[in-house]
Order: C-alpha cells, then sequence, then structure tokens
C-alpha cells in the first residue's frame, strides 16, 4: 500500500516555525505536528491543506504518496 | 498563556469549590475533601499543559480543544472498550439463559464495565504513544 510521506520538518524549519507555532497556526497540538512529521499519523486532507497553505507552498511540495507493496505484498 | 485563560482557571475553581460545598453537605471527612480538591486543581491546572489539547482563547470559558488526532484516538479507544463490554456481556446472558438464570449478577456487569474502562484508558494512552 502507498505510504505517505512529507517534508513538513524541512519546510516547518526553513520557515523558522516551531512545531508549537505550526501546530497552533493551524489548530491543531505540538504533539500532532510531531506525529505527522515522523509519519506516525496521516493528516486528513483539511488539515494538510492548512498546513500548506502556512507553510506557503502547494500541498504536493508537503506531502505526497510513497510506492510501497500492494495487496498482494509485490513491491512496485 | 495563563492571561489568556484566565477564565478557564476561575470557573474551575468555582467548579472545585463546588465540588468541596457538595462533599461538605453530604458529611464528607475534611481529609478526603482536601485530597480530592487538590487532585481536582491539579488535574485542571495540568490539562492545559497536558499537549492533548488545542488552547482557543477565543472561547474563554472553554478553550481547551482536542484536535482531530486526539478525536481520532478517542474515537479508536471507544471503539476498542465497546468491543470490550458487549462481548463479556453477550457472553454473559447467553451463559445466564444456558443455565436457565433470570438474571446477571451486578457484580459481573460492574466487573464488565469496570475491564471495559481498563481498555478505554490503556487503547488511549498506547495510541497516543503510537500514533
Amino acid at each position: 500500500m502507498d505510504r505517505l510521506t512529507n517534508r513538513l520538518k524541512e519546510l516547518r524549519a526553513r520557515h523558522d516555525l516551531t512545531q508549537e507555532q505550526l501546530g497552533w497556526a493551524v489548530g491543531v497540538t505540538r504533539q500532532t505536528i510531531l506525529a505527522i512529521e515522523r509519519g506516525d499519523y496521516s493528516p486528513s486532507v483539511h488539515l494538510a491543506l492548512r498546513i500548506a497553505r502556512r507553510l506557503e507552498t502547494s500541498l504536493e511540495e508537503v506531502f505526497w504518496l510513497e510506492p510501497g507493496s500492494d495487496r498482494l505484498g509485490e513491491e512496485r | 498563556m495563563n492571561g489568556n485563560l484566565r477564565w478557564y482557571y476561575v470557573t474551575r475553581g468555582l467548579m472545585v469549590l463546588a465540588w468541596v460545598g457538595l462533599m461538605a453537605l453530604l458529611g464528607t471527612p475534611r481529609e478526603i475533601m482536601l485530597v480530592g480538591a487538590v487532585l481536582m486543581a491539579a488535574f485542571y491546572l495540568w490539562l492545559p499543559r497536558s499537549g492533548r489539547y488545542v488552547i482557543r482563547t477565543d472561547r474563554p470559558l472553554s478553550p481547551l480543544l482536542r484536535d482531530e488526532r486526539e478525536h481520532a484516538i478517542s474515537s479508536r479507544a471507544a471503539t476498542y472498550a465497546f468491543v470490550a463490554m458487549l462481548v463479556p456481556l453477550a457472553a454473559a446472558v447467553l451463559v445466564a439463559s444456558l443455565r436457565g438464570q433470570d438474571a446477571v449478577s451486578t457484580d459481573l456487569i460492574s466487573s464488565i464495565i469496570a475491564v471495559s474502562m481498563t481498555v478505554w484508558f490503556v487503547a488511549s494512552f498506547w495510541l497516543r504513544r503510537k500514533t
């Protein structure tokens, strides 16, 4: 299955934002930003768009799908 | 942050005082009232710092809101707890009916509820670390 990947940490650092500041700006907790950066939590489309807008970039610049194994267990 | 949360602290302080008043009316020993009030106050002081809530200062009386991840965690933990309650309860009813009993004992139901509450707490903790 495709895995949602991101470069949120890099873009956040480029904007000189802490996790707490970004979280506050997009209406989530610091823990949620941390979980997204680690790839442990997949944000809703709504939140992903808010993050991209705050980082002044497009959604695809922040999040993308990393090809993974399909349902039959084959690597693409 | 503290200034923005003034009304949160004021209202929660009043809730602690109301609880103490209620306990006093019920004749609860002072030591228990004191420990309970300190625990409640500590809980309310800890909540905004717990990292579980988004602080919305435009809502002075209820400024702590769950974000989408917290909603997802709570929802999944509640599902686990519901299953942990429903399956044993159904089994207890089935066993009782097979034995020809008219009712399930309240002790057993209390135990099942306690187990499901435990499942909820453990699942919340575990999901918060994992998710």
